[in-house]
This record gives structure tokens, C-alpha cells and sequence, in this order.
């Protein structure tokens, strides 16, 4: 029974199948969309309506919809009419309805959806229907068309979709009037193939990729014609070809091919394909597969856009307006940044001619002048921006903000120049492209002028402004936007023209704060944080309310104002190291004084000056505005985390930002000294240099042997005194080896490392340290003594001066240490180290090891000691930390920093690396550069200061207050007082903060008078950690409530919603939601909330 | 426990055991297959997953003889004998009659429910291997000398493997542990001298040391890499594969989470056998975000170069392109780069390079189709091919420019015409063995 259970059970899962809930799927695999106008029409042919004229139901211009959905006179009013088809007495019109052809890739079908004609503020979610093309048959059916289509349009007079094949190699075209028949009456669609051939009459049997049509025309009024009509490009990728085809007849009237050189040329119609739909070779070379076509009547400007997926040329042809045929002489060839030389291109989209700029509505405005752009979705994973207006070029999307801050110029804004050395980019920009988040992968854009609808309803024209629609709601568009979909799921809006928000920084600082760079310049993508301007007041007049955190940053509305910190910086002080009244000596975050306006009496706790971090919501706002240089290097909400001697790398379970944090690898030990190998080479990815940490963190005996291979058992050695600490060791070999192995187990095992390489470091036995000893290096060791004492004082809670004061009874040396990071050279270069005769000399975990360094009969005391090969034969467990430093670690930018491999795989600095990638701060980094450029830290010689720095800066903070000459606390005890403290000025791309007192001169008297004399002598320990939380940092807008699961494309629609279509099988898991194989989403462009699903 | 179930088997039926041998030159529920380094011989797994043999085989099949007879069928229509033009596809030549490309005498006899198969290369020509079973579970390894496969010195041809080459226990010792049930994919590392094995229901990942010249073992198993589905409460290890260019990087996916780890092997000095060393991992954002999900991978393969990973998943189906070249740091980029939708209940894939640029190639068990995916750009599928039912495994020989499809359900392998200059470019150009009846 057993095996035959078995049988069943295995044969089974063989082929795995899954059980979905039955469903009835309207769609599947959708990959196109063509819109359609079709309804009540009066054969006018143009002429002037008469009502003796004939009215049939038939497809016409795309317009007759558009001035049928246009805005109506008032609430009840009729629909507008296109000209001539008006009611006349009894001659009715009658309605018209959009129809949508939804292109179905897998099974080659085409189905039809219907939705009224009226004005996009009448959309409410509910608008669209799929409708059945053939009633008779069970199910929602859809009209074959073709073998693998990837794309259809509609013809020039909206009679006719044309379909292009690409598994036939050949078109299709769909009788409109046909196809909606179907839908009310067993007529079978009249869908016709058609070869597309060249001038000669020969088939040409390539694989089309993309296809656009000429801009819809035609008259309202005339009948359908028996052929379609008008000029469809196509792009045959294996024959570097884009075709002109006159879709009457299927012959290729015009072109634009490809040499061999990349060089495009107008050609007639004497071309010629491989056959590729029967086999024969393709043509090599580049492999143009985007297309798009903007016709723009007001400026009389027709383009066609080009792109190959295999060249970073984006080729651009004016087309004649009449024909609509390519100019020779109107080319444009637009090189995108290709550094890596393997860039493509995939996706196209041409925006109109744009009055760039203009706030609060200002439509007609146009400071940054007329602007035309394509947006280029190229294999880099980002969209590409290009210029067509004036010379034609690539625009920058990525310029660090902190260069662009006294910009005023909004021409320029409108498309920054790529490869200015006066403009660099933001730390970490993959290059000149719009990037999504989190490395989403473009796959489509969508552009569309939204015009907003007014209070009193009317579209487009200055009125009163909505008042539910203050400046900067995320959902609410007015102006040029694009869509951006991701192969994630996601769709992100980004800004082109916001007529809504300003078009550079203010150069007030209240106005400032809100118009940061990421949200007024174009080619941004589009924040969805509201409430932007919110500054930490109340009251009428306004006050500044100094203990405001700043809107509650998780409320069930969404966060909102500018970023901030949000709740109270946390921080980790190791157990036993500071006693809880001294703490305050510890380094911290810079507090600035915060000075109310209130009325005590009315506002007694309000109206409170305080010092405040920062990065406080009430922090000045000079303050906010510096330390938060650039939002877009923001994230939504991050926690960052500075550790001394911090581990690089922070991933957890369900993280992977910057590698794990606790590695596994192999330690060799042999003649030139232990090293720790890795074949995945991770350690320059990880940002190690040397000097650093290696922890090794052994295995976890409570969890028994799990954590060692098979055949090893996690052995703690009997006199180990570091909990937690056992060592993967060979069954059989464990006890034999725990004498031989016995100091490197009972160590805290903690190295320096020496050379690092990205596969291999070198690691180093690691000396015990005095952690109070000074950072300009000690003088003797009598000094080390006092500091000894002094460090051991730190942890008592004891008043200065107290005989009961503890004192260190070690001995301590004032030595160089050569397996130590150098000091500088203005210091005395030596530390104070732990000397020992035996271990019990020897502070927790070290041990006493004599040195070739040392005196005779005088060991140090070890950290880590390089052990017999035979004690680290399993793999090893390990922590990479940052030595002698805080490492500053974002929970999801990770630890930036600019080590990469260089010559034999050393890991290096970058010398081409952006100064902000930044993740270590030392407790004495060189002096501040006064000469820089305060928010760019540039010199005038384009150098930058140093990052990190030092420099004195005023700290504002709360003292105890004590009775004269006593430790007894006054009345009240506390006041605010600023000093001068030294300040480490730290620049990273999403932050400047200044941390304070890296350094503790001591208290004389009382606890936190700071009145001792010690100079330079830090108190940080090994471990101790301040986090923070900063939020309302960058957060994108996406189309809200979608969920597709693979979108492939997003189209302009009409009346300027948009259309995302996505192609991925949706496999639900829950019995109340269906399995979808495809859907696609209509956005309303002036309300991104309301949607229309079809599935 | 073995004895257990032989006992079970005998009780079941009457036949002799030479009658419940399976044949030699048959093909029966094919599942994994593979492709020798020289492109002369193509392995092929059946699972006997019927049980109506007292054995599941590797038959080995003459890639020559393969070409022989499709590209005379491509060239000119030159139908061979035992062959006939498949009447409801005319691009197809069916050919019955599998002991005309099987080498009868060079297979073996292995456990049930084979799942996969890998090839080392041991030099000189000679090949070990590497064949995962459900049924036991159990890990077989075979050698091959160019002519046939052993797996038991006392075979005379087409022999069952004895205990040696059926590895049932970790380190060979009952008290380290057996290996870990439901055996999944295979990727075996020529350079490095040892296997992956990865575990479908719980999450394991088995290492095989496999050093030429001497006894393939189990050396370590680790577990505990992928978190467990919310639903089933599984771990499932699926898709493997080592990155090209010596690194020695192993990729393993899960069935369970979006989770692609990152694992190399450590050999210790004191040659005690060798063990896993997990590294980094990352996360399949690229596709899924929006829907929730992007787990349940079945497939990882990289292309040539290394530089590319293709992985396959089912939820949402999809193919998934990563950026593996190395970054500046030394250490791969492992970003996601395109995507494509492709098929529900895809299986496995194979890269192909014939001479217009790399294409995968996707096995649908559910629809009987090959997806053809183009990675350019973002990835677009390129053609659909119906190939019959239940395909699983897919193989490509690039200098024969062909493609192998075992035919799960049918008995069959297919073989697609993967030049592009052909005339039947990405059809079934042959069907080899006798379509199992419904």
C-alpha cells in the first residue's frame, strides 16, 4: 500500500500540477490596444447636414468621439455633437460609443470593449464593458485574427484595425462595423489577411516588431470605404527595416532602412526582406523595434521615432504633413550615453511640443519655451530622455540637486546636458535615464497633457480651483504627465510639465522646503507624499511649535510633509561599558536651537524653545533644508544606523541590500598567515578595506550541530569564557584538538584585516586596545594608565573625584601598533595596549600571547590569534566590521561606499567614484574645507572638500543645572545652552548630518559639566550604535489599486487616460479571486484613483 | 527498506524478473535528458514511473544518428526508413522505432522516478553521470567510457547500478543521515568534481563530491536556506546551476520563496569531505511585485559566458533575465534586466546560441509546448511550439544547432531544428520513439 501510494503520489507531482479555481476569463495575454469610434452618423461626405440625408450605425473617426466626449454645457445638458450630426427636427443621430480592440497575443484573438462618450470627469470605475463577439458561442469570445500579433491600430479614418503578425509575417485587418455587428447579431467579423509586399508586388516575409499609424483623420459623415486606409509603419527588426506600408493595398510606399554602419536612409518601396517566415537568414546589423509617431497640429510638427534594441541611436525622421512620409534631410540621430556599449532601446514615446514651465495653472505660460521629448525605454533599466527641440540631444535626469539649487533657468531645467562636468550626477545613477525604484525594469511609457477639471466643472480653461485639489496633491494632475510601467507590477507616474508646482527651488526658505529640485524640474518621477509644506506651526497668526514630530508618519491616510525624523533616535550602548548619567558624553546627532513663537500662557508646552535634532520636523528651516539635500536619494522611510566599528553589511532573513551579516566562507592558515577565502569574491562588492573587522561568530552551540556541515559538531571549548561562541570541528577531531586550538577558541576571535583582495583577506591577530585612548596617539604609558582608570570610570556612576572610583590594575603600553590602521602623522602614532604575562591579565575574551613586538617576557593581550590550520578546517562564520570608524548603514540603500577591484583583484578606492559614496565616519577625519562650496562641497578648482570632515559647531542642548558648588540639582534643573563642540560633518547622497562630540573632555565636578581637561580622548566602545528613523523621504507615485502581474505596455487613450496593459497570468491562491490571464487597467488621467479593470 | 519494497513489487506481479526488466531501447515516461560535451551521445532518464519494470534507466542515444535522419528530412525531404511524415503535422518525421538511435547495450538500469540528469566531464573523453531518483531517494552515478555506461562491475551491459553507485546516505554512513527526500534538479561541475542536488518539498541541498577516478559520495547536506510557503508550509529547493567562467558559483532558486542563494564548495585542507559555504542571495523583484509574489522557480540555467542567468518561474509564470557579468567590484551584478511572460506550469529550460544570438528555450508540461524566448531587449517570446504531451526536460547541442524535448507522457523525445537558417527553424523537426496511447 505504501509504494503504491507512493506511485500515485510521485506520478503525480511529476508534472506538478496546480489546482486554479474555474473561471470564465474574458482575456488572455493581451498585448495591444486600438481605440475606435463607432455609432449614430449621417453621410454628410463633409457637406452640410440635411435631414433627408441617410443615418446608419457605422465606425467613424476617431474624432466624432472625441467631440462627443468633450465637457457638457452643464449638469444634464446633451452631449456635443460633431459638426453635422446634430439633431435636426426628427433626424436623430443618435449616440456613438468608444470601442477598445484589445490584442491577444496567445491565442492571435482580438476582443472588443465598449465605453460611453463622455467627458473623463464622468469616469467612476465602472465604465468599461468586454463585450462577446459571438453571443452564440458559450463564453466571451473574441475574433481570430492572426499568428502571434504584437500589434494593432486603428486605420486614419478609425474604419479598420490593422493587425501586424508576427508568427505569419504578414497583416490583419478587422472591419470595425463588422466586429461590433458580431457583438449584437450572428454576423461573423470580416477580417482580411494581407501580405505586406514592396513597390515590385513581392511578399516580404519578415517578422514585423512595432507598428504605428499615421494621426487619425478623416471626415464625419462619410461612409466606410471598402479598404483600409492611410500609412502604417512597421519595423522588421531582422532586415533593418522600418516600412511605410499604404494599408490599402499592403504595399510598401516609403521607409527607412538601416546600412551596415547603423546609417538610416529613405527608401522608396524597392526593398527587400529576408524571408524570415521561411527560414532564410536575417539580415545582421541593427534591429530596429520601437516605433512611435507624434503628429502635433497646433505646431504643424510631424516625427517619427526610431529605436533598435541593439544601438543606443535613437533615430528620428520629420515626416511631411501631408503624406506623412519621412524627410530625407529631416533626420535626427541621437546618441544615448552608452558607456557600457551593449545599450538598446525598446520602448518609444514622443511627447507634443511643450510650453515647458509656468505654475498655479499657468497654461499658457511657457519660461522654459517650447519643448519636444522622447522617452526612450532602453536595456540599461532606465528611460532615456531626448531633447528635439533646438539641437537635438539626450536630456540628464540624474544631476545631483545640490548643483542645480540656484538654478532659475527653466529652458535648461527642461533637459539638463549630459557629460557637463559643472553638473554632476547623484551618487550611485546608473546614468542619464529616468530610474525607477528598486531596480524595477521599464517596459512602456505613456505620455498625456491633463488639463484639470475646475470647480465649476469646466475643463482646461482658468477657473476656480478646486479646493479639494491643493498645489501638490500627488493625484491629482494638471499639466504634461507620463506613465511608466515596470516589468514588476508597478506603474510609476513621472512630471514632465507640472503647470501645478513651481519650476525650480524658491529662494524662500518657507517655499524652498517644498519645492526641492526631484519635484519641480521634469523627468522626475512623480512624488506621492502630500502635504509637502506643512513647517512645524499653528495657531492664527502662525507660531512655531517647537516638540512637533511632524504628522504621524504611519497614520492609516499616508504620511505626509517634508522628510523628517521620524520618532526618537535610538540608541544601543553595550551593557557595562557607561554608566546611564554619562551617556550624554557619548557622540550624537547635532541639536539645533528651535525657537518658538508661541504665547506661554495660551500654549505653555508649544510655545517651549528646545534643542532639537537636526533632523526634527521643527528643527529651523534652513536646517531641514540642508540636512535633506536631495529627496530622490531618499527614501519613503529608512532607518539608518551608525555603529563604531559596525558591521558593513546588514541583510537579514528577508533583506538583500548589501550581503549578509554574517558571511560563510573558508580561513586557511599556512606559511604567509591566515587569510579568509570566498569563492564568490564579496569582499570589495562589501565595501572592506583595510584595517577593518573580522568577527568570526563560530557556530551557535544552543542550536546544536545544525549550524555545521554534516560529520562536524559545533564544540565550545571547556574554558571559553565568550558565550555563545562554539567552532564547527570534525566529530572525531574536537576533543583531540582542544588544547592545540585552545586559545584561538577561547578568544573573542576577532581580527584585523590585512590585505584584502575581492576573493581573499588577509587577517591579522588583533591587539587589545584601550578604547579611551586618545585619538592623537598616547604619549607614555603612565597616561595610558590614567586613561585605563578613566575608562573603567566611565561605566561607575560615580561622581568625579570619588576615592570609590574604580582603577585599572592592568598593565597597559604605549605602543605603536603596525596591525592597526596608521594614525595620522601629526600624533604620536601609538595606542595604549593591554600587556600581559598570562591570560588572566587579560581583558574578557583576550588572550595573552607574546608578540615579536613586545618586550621580553611581555605578551599582549589578543583579540583573535592565528590558530593551527587544523582549528578552522569547517567553514567559519564571520562579521565584516568597519574599523576604528562608524559604519553608516541605510536599512535600504545598505553601506555605500567606493571600493571596487582593481589590479589583482586588490580592492580600491574608485578614483572616478562620486564623493558622496560614503559610509564611513572616523572620529578625527581631517579639517573641513572653508573654502567649499557649503552645499556642494566643491572647491573653486572643482575639487571637493574632504567627506567626512570636522569643524567646530554650535550644539544646542539641555544642561543640568546644579546648586553652586554642589552636584545637587537647582530649580529648575535643566537649561538650554549652546556651545562650540567639534562637529563631523558627514555627506552621504541622501544626508548631510553633523554628529557631535566625537571626543569627551570629562566632567570636573558633576556629572555632564563637561569641565575636565582630557583632551581628544573618545569614549565610544566597540558595538555602540545610534539609529534613526528619517520618513517622508522620496516616495514615487505609482498608479494606485492595480495589481498587474506582468504589464507590458501603457497607451494614451482617449479623452487622456491612460491604458496598461498587462500581459501576466495573475495565479490566484484565494477561493474570492480569480486566476486572470491578463488584464488590462483604464486610468483616468485626471484622477488616478478611478480605474477600470477588465480581466 | 529496500527489501520492503522489492517485496511489495514481486507481490504485485507474476513476471519474471527478465520479463519486468525494462528494454534496452525503449523509452518509457523520459524525463531528464543531457547532452555529452561533444555533442555525440544525448542521455535520457526514464522514470518508469508506471512501475511496469523492476527499473528505471539512462538509455543513451546516438546524436549522429539523430542528425542523420533530420537533416536528410530538412534538406530535402529524405524520409528514412522505419520513419514516416506525421500526418497532422508536416513538418514533423515521426520515427517509431527508438532502437534506431538508441545504443542498447550502453545504458544502465537505476532507480524509479528519475527526475534529472547531469554530465561531468572526467577527461579523455570519458563522462560521470549524476542521476537524481525519487523513488528511494537515492543519487546515481555512472561512468562512461564513450561506449557505455557502468555503474556495477559485474554488468554485462545494461546492468542495474549496484549499492556503490546509489547514494542513499550521507557520507556513505547510515548514521549521518539518508538523502533528503524528493531529489529535484541536478547541475554537475566538471571543474570542480562535484553535483548539486537540490530537494523539491524540503528546501535541501545535497552536495555530491564526485573526484574522477574515484566513488562519488554524499558529503553534505545543507538545509534551512529558503523560508517555507505561506500556504503549503514547503521549502522547496528547485532550479541549479553553477556560473560559467570557473567561479565556481553555484545559483540555487526555491520552489518556496523569491529567493535565489548564492553557494560555493569548500574543500578543507585535511581532506575531509568537502561542504557547502552559503554566500549571498537575492531576491526575484524584477517580476511579481505588483501581483504579490514572484516564487516557485523550475528552472535556472546561465548562458555561455556567464553573464546572463535565465530563470523560470511559475508564479507568475514568467521568464526572468539577470545580469551575472561581473560587476567592478569583482562580484556579480545579479540584477534583473527583462522579463517576458511565458507559459503556466513551465518545467525546464536550455540557452541556445545557433548563429543569430542567444535563445531560451522553455518546456510547458501543462500546454505541450517549447516557449521560445528571444532575451533581447526585455525579452520577448518568439515562437510557441506544440511538441506533444507532458514535455519536461530540454536540452540544446549548439554545434548540431538542435534542441532535445523529452516528451513525459508520451514516451517520446522530439527534436527541434534550432538554425536559424533553416527552413524549419524552431520546428519539431523528428519524434523519436512510439507516442504512448491515451
Amino acid at each position: 500500500m505504501r509504494y503504491r501510494l507512493g506511485l500515485v503520489v510521485l506520478v503525480a507531482a511529476c508534472s506538478d500540477a496546480t489546482t486554479n479555481r474555474v473561471e470564465q476569463l474574458n482575456l488572455d495575454r493581451p498585448v495591444d490596444i486600438a481605440f475606435a469610434c463607432h455609432g449614430g452618423l449621417r453621410l454628410t461626405n463633409g457637406g452640410a447636414p440635411d435631414p433627408t440625408q441617410p443615418i446608419i450605425a457605422s465606425a467613424q473617426p476617431i474624432e466624432s468621439c472625441n467631440i462627443r466626449s468633450g465637457p457638457r454645457a452643464g449638469t444634464g445638458a446633451p452631449a456635443p455633437q460633431p459638426p453635422g450630426q446634430e439633431d435636426i427636427d426628427t433626424s436623430r443621430v443618435g449616440g456613438a460609443f468608444w470601442y477598445a480592440f484589445i490584442l491577444q497575443s496567445g491565442p492571435g484573438t482580438v476582443a472588443i470593449a465598449q465605453f460611453d462618450t463622455k467627458p473623463s470627469a464622468s469616469f467612476s470605475g465602472n465604465d468599461v464593458r468586454v463585450l462577446d463577439a459571438n453571443p452564440l458561442t458559450p463564453g466571451k469570445n473574441s475574433i481570430s485574427v492572426g499568428e502571434d500579433p504584437i500589434a494593432i491600430e486603428t486605420d486614419r479614418v478609425g474604419c479598420y484595425a490593422v493587425i501586424a503578425n508576427q508568427g505569419s509575417c504578414d497583416l490583419s485587418t478587422l472591419d470595425i462595423n463588422s466586429a461590433i455587428e458580431a457583438v449584437q447579431q450572428d454576423v461573423t467579423p470580416i477580417i482580411r489577411r494581407m501580405e505586406v509586399k514592396n513597390a515590385s508586388g513581392q511578399p516580404l516575409r519578415a517578422r514585423p516588431a512595432a507598428m504605428v499609424f499615421e494621426p487619425a483623420g478623416g471626415v464625419i459623415g462619410a461612409a466606410c470605404p471598402a479598404t483600409p486606409t492611410g500609412l502604417a509603419y512597421i519595423a522588421y527588426p531582422s532586415c533593418r527595416l522600418v516600412a511605410g506600408v499604404d494599408v490599402s493595398t499592403g504595399t510598401i510606399v516609403t521607409g527607412i532602412q538601416f546600412d551596415d554602419n547603423g546609417t538610416p536612409t529613405v527608401v522608396d518601396g524597392n526593398v527587400s526582406c529576408p524571408a524570415e517566415c521561411d527560414g532564410a537568414p536575417i539580415t545582421p546589423g541593427v534591429r530596429p523595434v520601437a516605433l512611435d509617431l507624434e503628429y502635433d497640429p497646433e505646431h504643424a510638427r510631424a516625427v517619427l521615432a526610431i529605436g533598435a534594441d541593439n544601438s543606443n541611436v535613437l533615430t528620428i525622421y520629420g515626416l511631411d504633413l501631408q503624406s506623412f512620409h519621412p524627410v530625407a534631410l529631416a533626420l535626427t540621430s541621437i546618441p544615448l550615453e552608452d558607456p557600457s556599449g551593449r545599450l538598446g532601446i525598446t520602448s518609444l514615446e514622443i511627447t507634443h511640443v511643450i510650453g515647458m514651465g509656468g505654475e498655479h495653472d499657468m497654461w499658457d505660460a511657457a519660461p522654459g519655451g517650447e519643448h519636444q521629448f522622447v522617452y526612450a525605454v532602453a536595456t540599461d533599466g532606465t528611460v532615456r530622455v531626448a531633447d528635439l527641440t533646438g539641437a537635438p540631444r539626450e536630456c540628464d535626469t540624474q544631476i545631483d540637486p545640490r548643483f542645480l539649487y540656484d538654478e532659475r533657468d527653466v529652458n535648461k531645467l527642461s533637459c539638463l546636458p549630459v557629460g557637463d562636468p559643472a553638473l554632476p550626477r547623484r551618487a550611485g545613477a546608473r546614468g542619464p535615464g529616468i530610474e525607477l525604484l528598486d531596480d524595477a525594469i521599464p517596459t512602456s511609457v505613456a505620455v498625456s497633457k491633463i488639463e484639470p477639471i475646475w470647480k465649476d466643472g469646466k475643463v482646461g480653461e482658468p477657473g476656480s480651483r478646486d479646493p479639494d485639489r491643493p498645489i501638490g496633491t500627488p493625484l491629482k494632475l494638471d499639466g504634461t504627465f507620463g506613465l511608466i510601467t515596470a516589468a514588476n507590477g508597478r506603474t510609476f507616474v513621472f512630471n514632465i510639465d507640472d503647470n501645478d508646482y513651481p519650476d525650480f527651488v524658491k529662494t524662500n526658505i518657507r517655499d524652498a522646503l517644498w519645492t526641492p529640485i526631484p519635484l519641480v524640474i521634469p523627468h522626475q518621477l512623480r512624488d506621492s507624499i502630500r502635504d509637502r509644506r506643512l513647517i512645524a506651526e499653528k495657531g492664527n497668526p502662525a507660531y512655531f511649535v517647537c516638540n512637533d514630530p511632524g504628522p504621524n508618519p504611519d497614520a492609516q491616510t499616508g504620511n505626509s510633509g517634508g522628510p523628517r525624523l521620524g520618532g526618537s533616535p535610538v540608541r544601543t550602548i553595550p551593557a557595562g561599558t557607561i554608566a546611564p548619567e554619562k551617556t550624554g558624553a557619548l557622540p550624537s546627532i547635532r541639536q539645533v536651537f528651535c525657537d518658538a513663537g508661541g504665547d506661554p500662557i495660551k500654549d505653555p508646552i508649544g510655545s517651549r524653545d528646545l534643542p532639537v535634532p537636526e533632523v526634527y520636523f521643527s528643527a529651523p528651516l534652513e536646517v531641514r533644508e540642508e540636512v535633506f539635500p536631495d529627496w530622490r536619494a531618499l527614501r519613503g522611510d529608512e532607518t539608518w544606523s551608525l555603529t563604531w566599528q559596525g558591521s558593513l553589511s546588514l541583510d537579514r532573513a528577508n533583506t538583500a541590500v548589501d550581503g549578509p551579516a554574517v558571511r560563510m566562507s573558508q580561513i586557511f592558515v599556512d606559511g604567509s598567515g591566515m587569510r579568509i577565502a570566498d569563492g564568490t569574491r564579496p569582499f570589495c562588492d562589501a565595501g572592506v578595506e583595510p584595517y577593518d573587522i573580522a568577527q568570526l561568530r563560530g557556530c551557535d552551540p544552543a542550536a546544536g550541530n545544525a549550524g555545521c556541515p554534516t560529520g562536524y559538531t559545533c564544540y565550545v571549548h571547556p574554558q571559553s569564557q565568550v558565550v555563545g561562541l562554539g567552532a564547527c570541528m570534525l566529530k572525531d577531531e574536537a576533543e583531540r584538538l582542544a588544547n592545540a586550538c585552545g586559545p584561538f577558541l577561547r578568544s573573542l576571535r576577532r581580527y584585523t584585516v590585512g590585505r584584502t583582495k575581492a576573493g581573499e583577506l588577509q587577517l591579522l591577530p588583533r591587539k587589545h586596545v584601550l578604547r579611551t585612548t586618545p585619538i592623537t596617539g598616547c604619549v607614555d604609558d603612565a597616561q595610558c594608565k590614567t586613561l585605563a582608570d578613566y575608562a573603567l570610570q566611565t561605566a561607575s556612576s560615580l561622581l568625579p573625584g570619588d576615592p570609590a572610583l574604580p582603577s585599572d590594575s592592568r598593565t597597559w603600553r604605549c605602543q605603536a601598533d603596525p596591525d592597526r590602521r596608521p594614525m595620522d602623522p601629526s600624533t604620536t602614532g601609538k595606542r595604549c595596549l593591554l600587556a600581559c604575562d598570562t591570560d588572566n591579565q587579560c581583558a574578557f575574551g583576550t588572550i595573552c600571547t607574546a608578540h615579536p613586538d613586545a618586550a621580553p617576557q611581555v605578551g599582549y593581550c589578543m583579540e583573535g590569534v592565528v590558530p593551527p590550520q587544523a582549528c578552522v578546517n569547517a567553514p567559519q562564520r564571520y562579521e565584516l566590521r568597519a574599523g576604528d570608524a562608524f559604519a553608516v548603514v541605510g536599512s535600504r540603500q545598505g553601506f555605500l561606499h567606493p571600493i571596487i577591484a582593481g589590479a589583482g583583484d586588490a580592492c580600491v578606492r574608485d578614483p572616478d567614484a562620486n564623493p558622496l559614496l560614503v559610509g564611513r565616519l572616523p572620529l578625527d577625519p581631517p579639517p573641513c574645507d572653508l573654502t567649499v562650496d557649503p552645499r556642494t562641497n566643491r572647491r573653486p578648482d572643482g575639487t571637493y572638500g574632504p567627506n567626512p570632515c570636522k569643524q567646530t559647531v554650535e550644539e544646542t542642548e539641555f544642561r543640568l543645572r546644579y546648586r553652586p558648588n554642589t552636584c545637587t540639582l537647582d530649580d529648575p534643573d535643566e537649561e538650554i545652552v549652546m556651545r562650540d563642540a567639534t562637529g563631523l560633518r558627514f555627506r552621504n547622497r541622501a544626508l548631510n548630518l553633523t554628529i557631535v562630540d566625537p571626543t569627551f573632555s570629562g566632567d570636573l565636578m558633576c556629572h555632564g559639566d563637561r569641565m575636565g581637561s582630557l583632551m581628544d580622548i573618545p569614549i565610544v566602545m566597540h558595538g555602540f550604535q545610534f539609529a534613526f528613523r528619517i520618513t517622508a523621504g522620496f516616495e514615487p507615485l505609482r498608479v494606485p489599486a492595480i495589481a498587474p502581474a506582468f504589464p507590458v505596455k501603457v497607451v494614451r487613450g482617449p479623452t487622456e487616460s491612460f491604458w496598461i496593459i498587462d500581459e501576466g497570468d495573475f495565479l490566484s491562491t484565494s477561493i474570492s479571486q480569480a486566476s486572470t490571464r491578463g488584464k488590462v487597467f483604464r486610468v483616468e488621467g485626471r484622477a488616478l484613483a478611478i480605474i477600470n479593470v477588465l480581466d | 527498506m529496500r527489501s520492503v519494497l522489492c517485496a511489495v513489487v514481486l507481490a504485485g506481479c507474476t513476471a519474471s524478473g527478465e520479463e519486468v526488466q525494462p528494454k534496452r531501447d525503449e523509452l518509457f515516461f523520459p524525463t531528464g535528458a543531457a547532452v555529452s560535451p561533444d555533442e555525440r551521445f544525448l542521455f535520457v532518464t526514464n522514470a518508469n514511473s508506471d512501475l511496469q519494470h523492476d527499473s528505471g534507466a539512462v538509455s543513451v542515444i546516438d546524436l549522429a544518428a539523430i542528425d542523420a535522419v533530420a537533416n536528410a528530412w530538412v534538406a530535402d525531404g529524405t524520409v528514412t526508413d522505419g520513419c514516416t511524415p506525421d500526418p497532422d503535422r508536416r513538418e514533423t518525421l515521426g520515427c517509431a522505432r527508438e532502437a534506431d538511435f538508441i545504443l542498447a547495450d550502453a545504458g544502465a538500469r537505476i532507480g524509479n522516478f528519475a527526475t534529472d540528469i547531469a554530465v561531468q566531464d572526467t577527461g579523455n573523453g570519458t563522462l560521470r553521470l549524476i542521476v537524481p531518483t525519487r523513488g528511494d531517494p537515492s543519487i546515481a552515478w555512472l561512468d562512461f567510457d564513450g561506449s557505455r555506461l557502468d555503474c556495477n562491475p559485474d554488468g554485462q551491459g545494461f546492468e542495474l547500478c549496484d549499492e556503490t553507485h546509489r547514494l542513499t546516505y550521507v557520507h556513505d554512513n547510515p548514521e549521518a543521515g539518508l538523502v533528503p527526500d524528493e531529489p529535484f534538479d541536478v547541475y554537475a561541475d566538471s571543474a570542480g568534481q562535484y553535483a548539486i542536488v537540490t530537494h523539491l518539498t524540503n528546501g535541501a541541498i545535497t552536495l555530491v563530491d564526485s573526484p574522477v577516478g574515484r566513488n562519488a559520495t554524499v558529503a553534505d547536506v545543507m538545509t534551512g536556506l529558503f523560508a517555507a510557503d505561506p500556504l503549503s508550509g514547503l521549502r522547496g529547493a528547485t532550479g541549479v546551476a553553477v556560473r560559467p567562467g570557473n567561479s565556481g558559483i553555484i545559483y540555487v532558486a526555491s520552489r518556496s520563496e523569491d529567493r535565489v542563494q548564492m553557494l560555493t564548495v569548500g574543500r578543507p585542507v585535511n581532506n575531509a569531505p568537502p561542504y557547502l559555504l552559503a554566500g549571498n542571495y537575492f531576491f526575484l523583484e524584477t517580476v511579481g511585485e505588483g501581483s504579490g509574489e514572484s516564487i516557485d522557480t523550475r528552472g535556472v540555467v546561465f548562458s555561455p559566458s556567464g553573464d546572463r542567468m535565465y530563470l523560470i518561474n511559475r508564479r507568475p509564470p514568467s521568464l526572468q533575465i539577470f545580469d551575472t557579468s561581473i560587476s567592478a567590484t569583482g562580484f556579480p551584478h545579479n540584477k534583473g534586466v527583462g522579463a517576458t511572460d511565458i507559459c503556466r506550469q513551465s518545467s525546464t529550460l536550455a540557452v541556445l546560441d545557433a548563429g543569430d544570438g542567444e535563445r531560451v528555450y522553455i518546456t510547458c508540461f501543462q500546454d505541450g509546448q517549447v516557449y521560445v524566448v528571444d532575451p533581447r531587449g526585455l525579452g520577448s517570446v518568439e515562437q510557441i511550439i506544440t511538441v506533444g504531451r507532458g514535455p519536461y526536460a530540454v536540452v540544446a547541442a549548439p554545434n548540431r544547432k538542435k534542441v532535445y524535448v523529452t516528451n513525459f507522457l508520451e514516451d517520446t523525445i522530439v527534436v527541434i531544428d534550432a538554425s536559424p537558417t533553416s527552413p524549419m527553424y524552431n520546428r519539431v523537426v523528428m519524434r523519436i520513439g512510439e507516442v504512448r496511447s491515451l
